[in-house]
């Protein structure tokens, strides 16, 4: 017997799974206990579970029709980019995945995979499932749980299977002769996610008036464990865009880091020096990180290590001021986007979309010819090729368009059927109104008569007196 | 002098310090405290078991203020408390000597 077929290698198939894995760490717990200790206190629970909800969801509907919907086969919707918009859906769950991966679209474009098809529909779930994750971050503190179990599998299915389709699925903006790049989802997932999250906010409406006044995190440890766990998550999330345990692979993991501490810093130092409070802080030193991570993801494999350079400082800069002065504008301020995600994702994938278009350089390789020769590389405008800014351009405005209108359209049906907010009263309580649960639930002041399974039920004499007590006590 | 001490419910505290702000007041003692009482009681879920919890979060407020100022402060933090649904309590007492212990200021002086 033998353990795998010929075309199985093991080292491959070992990081991709590995690759995912660290993608998934990303979402759950990083995600999770990031926004979870960010938010404020009264809303910790609820967020952590839209976060394991959401998670969920996508995985469901990844594996009966949204996989096939982003890598399959081409459904013929029309000429042109209609042609080449979106796969045929179809599950996975009766298909052989243990089959030899397979892109139709990509066939001949890259080398034959070396894993099977769970593999790559797994390692795909996790980008797929992290997205609706970013964008939780703008519409915490108001948005309806039950919108919620019902909008992410549908955004998942109209809008991220459409944009994976498109950039990576062998799609329009993908073909040539345009050749749109996204390394590993600076469109797909964070422009998409800043744009859906800015549109949700601006439908589902603002968060209380006063939550939006003081929303004040409730753990900074805890968002310190999810930043951290989401910076070295990435390390699979951009070194598992090639597919291949090779050489690109490093490229893009050391890229990445590379990107992500000078972004950390160039937001620090602007912190330090141009901030009204000129001092350093740790949130605003971790929106900088994600910023450096957005930024190189659409070109982690594509850049020389001065360009991922370049591009942590630059898009961090950008966010940095798209965050303090952007905000402050008109629309920016009616538009309740709790975390800011439209900036730290939406923008900075952009920037990361269109640096990649300047900055692409031809001799960081990402698959061989047999003689060794380069069978696949970039080139941007610094290298030669000016027509790549251009195709950025376009891919990212198509992302912005059919993400923005698609999001409008989910939840105005939705809202015909159903409240896409909280109560005003349940929304200043918070988690205990949402869910019956608080982040921090205090023993001492649990009734312990009734909790207790052991102890002896009060009698109503008994509580009365209780009551009688607390109100003599209270003045 | 007097103090004066209330119990309420967070939202409403902003409220309060804005209103005695106009009154000139400048500052006060504020306490995350909690309050029992059988109107607010609420149940908690953990892994499938109830618990009930009658303590509602509470700020408590206590302002130090001159004899002739006492029914007008009073009436104003009472007004506010009561544009909010639930329940509370605002009470006053006689305060013997206060001081400054920075400046050595006594009574009045050191309010």
């Amino acid at each position: 017997m033998i353990p795998y077929p010929n075309w199985v290698d093991a080292g491959d198939t070992a990081w991709q799974l590995a690759a995912a894995t660290l993608v998934g760490l990303m979402s759950l717990p990083g995600i999770a206990v990031l926004y979870g200790g960010i938010v404020q206190k009264k809303w910790a629970v609820n967020t952590i579970l839209m976060a394991f909800t959401g998670f969920s969801l996508v995985l469901l509907v990844w594996v009966l029709w949204g996989f096939n919907m982003g890598f399959g086969s081409p459904l013929h919707l029309g000429p042109g980019i209609l042609g080449n918009f979106v796969g045929v859906p179809h599950t996975l769950l009766g298909d052989n995945t243990q089959e030899q991966a397979n892109i139709p679209l990509l066939n001949g474009g890259m080398p034959s995979f070396h894993f099977s098809q769970s593999t790559l529909a797994y390692f795909q779930f996790v980008f797929a499932a992290i997205t609706p994750l970013l964008f939780l971050g703008s519409v915490i503190g108001r948005i309806n749980f039950k919108v919620w179990l019902l909008f992410v599998p549908l955004w998942s299915t109209f809008a991220y299977s459409v944009n994976a389709f498109l950039l990576w699925g062998g799609g329009w903006w993908a073909q040539s002769p345009r050749g749109a790049l996204d390394y590993s989802g600076g469109y797909v997932i964070h422009l998409a996610a800043g744009t859906t999250g800015f549109v949700a906010a601006a439908v589902i409406g603002p968060r209380l008036a006063r939550d939006r006044a003081r929303a004040v995190p409730n753990n900074l440890p805890m968002a310190a464990v999810g930043a951290g766990i989401l910076w070295l998550g990435w390390n699979g999330f951009n070194g598992g865009d090639p597919y291949f345990a090779g050489a690109d692979a490093a490229t893009a993991v050391i890229n990445t880091n590379l990107a992500t501490a000078t972004a950390l810093l160039t937001w620090l130092l602007m912190d330090m020096f141009l901030s009204p409070q000129r001092k350093p802080t740790f949130l605003g030193s971790v929106n900088g990180m994600i910023c450096g991570l957005v930024a190189i993801t659409p070109a982690a494999g594509f850049v020389n290590g001065l360009g991922a350079l370049l591009i942590g400082l630059i898009a961090s800069a950008l966010v940095w001021l798209s965050w303090n002065k952007l905000a402050r504008t008109r629309l920016f301020s009616r538009v309740d986007d709790t975390l800011g995600v439209v900036h730290t994702h939406g923008v900075a994938g952009l920037a990361g979309g269109l640096l990649v278009g300047l900055l692409a350089d031809p001799h960081i390789v990402e698959y061989l010819n047999q003689d060794g020769s380069t069978g696949f590389s970039a080139a941007g405008l610094f290298y030669g090729n000016p027509k790549q800014l251009a195709v950025q351009a376009g891919a990212a405005l198509t992302v912005i368009v059919w993400d923005a209108l698609i999001t409008f359209l989910i939840l105005k049906f939705l809202s015909l059927f159903m409240n896409l907010r909280m109560s005003d009263e349940e929304l200043e309580i918070g988690d205990v109104a949402a869910h019956e649960e608080e982040a921090y639930p205090d023993d001492s002041l649990v009734h312990a008569g009734q909790s207790s399974s052991t102890a002896r039920p009060p009698t109503g004499a008994h509580r009365v007196e209780l009551a009688t007590d607390a109100e003599q006590g209270a003045g | 002098m007097k103090l004066i001490t209330a119990v309420v419910r967070p939202p409403v505290f902003e409220a309060i310090k804005e209103a005695l702000a106009l009154f000139g007041v400048r500052g006060m003692t504020v306490g995350q405290v909690h309050r029992i009482s059988r109107e607010s009681s609420h149940i908690e879920v953990y892994r499938g078991r109830r618990f009930p919890i009658d303590a509602q979060p509470s700020i408590r407020i206590d302002l130090l203020v001159p004899d002739e100022e006492l029914s007008d402060l009073t009436r104003v933090i009472g007004k506010i408390m009561a544009t909010d649904e639930s329940d509370g309590n605002v009470w006053t007492s006689q305060i013997d000597l206060v001081v400054r212990v920075r400046t050595g200021e006594y009574g009045l002086d050191a309010l």
